[in-house]
């Protein structure tokens, strides 16, 4: 899966260019997640403007990132699709994390 | 009355692929898009969601080490429903695990970061996005099928 990474004063924002974050995707954006964190990401904001679909598998690894921060950092949803919106409101996910709008178009 | 939905049944997709979750991703893309076709996202979203837990479910626990293993997918679409019938030949799911799927895996504390699920949110899924999940265990395959209703006016 393709993702790319770039730094806003504290935050790190990592841009989701797959179409899925399913379970044949989910081992390697954990990895790389990891790899961020484990080299001192705290603020991360997930672009997800691109992600028409996560399934179990992407969520879970979404909330092990969570964990993995422990209290000592935050995860934001940005840009997500109505299709992404709706399953955090499907599995009342959207009380986890922080879910920016979509930013409006002119 | 089954025999009679059937019988009026159009079959709009088949699909007989290796047990690969690479397949999983684009099996499920190409029913997303004929779900897309039929009605809004937000149903599109569900028949994807559903299917794709089913099949990972299938790859995962059916087949698990198991090499080579293949999943046929049919897609029946009459006025009021659609069906998708999932064979494969893996070990079957336990009839019990299927229809005793935690459906309380969402009620966790926000607040609780050590309640929140990582795993076990895939039955529960598959229960949520489909109207009915029947499953028959046969002497050679095992055979899901999982109805999602339209509730919107046909296209």
């Amino acid at each position: 899966m393709q993702l790319t990474i770039s730094q806003s004063g504290n935050d790190t924002i990592v841009g989701v260019l797959s179409p899925r974050l399913d379970a044949s995707v989910a081992p390697q954006f954990k990895a790389e997640m990891t790899a961020m964190i484990n080299a001192g990401a705290k603020h991360i904001v997930l672009d997800m403007a691109e992600v028409k679909m996560i399934d179990s598998s992407g969520l879970g690894t979404l909330v092990s990132i969570l964990k993995l921060l422990n209290g000592q950092g935050k995860i934001v949803i940005r840009a997500a699709t109505p299709s992404v919106l709706g399953l955090f409101k499907l599995t009342r996910m959207d009380r986890v994390f922080t879910i920016e709008a979509a930013a409006a178009t002119s | 009355m089954a025999q009679d939905i059937q019988s009026r049944a159009v079959r709009v997709y088949y699909a007989n692929f290796e047990a690969t979750l690479q397949e999983v991703a684009r099996v499920c893309s190409e029913v997303h898009a004929l779900a897309l076709e039929r009605g809004g996202e937000a149903w599109a979203m569900l028949v994807d969601l559903g299917l794709t837990e089913a099949l990972t479910n299938v790859i995962r626990h059916g087949y698990g080490e198991v090499q080579n293993g293949r999943v046929t997918l049919v897609c029946l679409v009459t006025a009021h429903q659609w069906q998708l019938k999932l064979s494969d030949c893996g070990n079957p799911i336990p009839q019990a695990l299927l229809h005793q799927a935690d459906r309380s895996v969402f009620d966790f504390n926000p607040d609780d970061l050590h309640s929140i699920p990582e795993h076990g949110m895939g039955l529960a899924l598959i229960h949520k996005c489909f109207d009915s999940v029947d499953y028959q265990v046969r002497m050679d395959s095992n055979e899901l099928l999982l109805t999602k209703n339209l509730n919107f006016p046909a296209a």
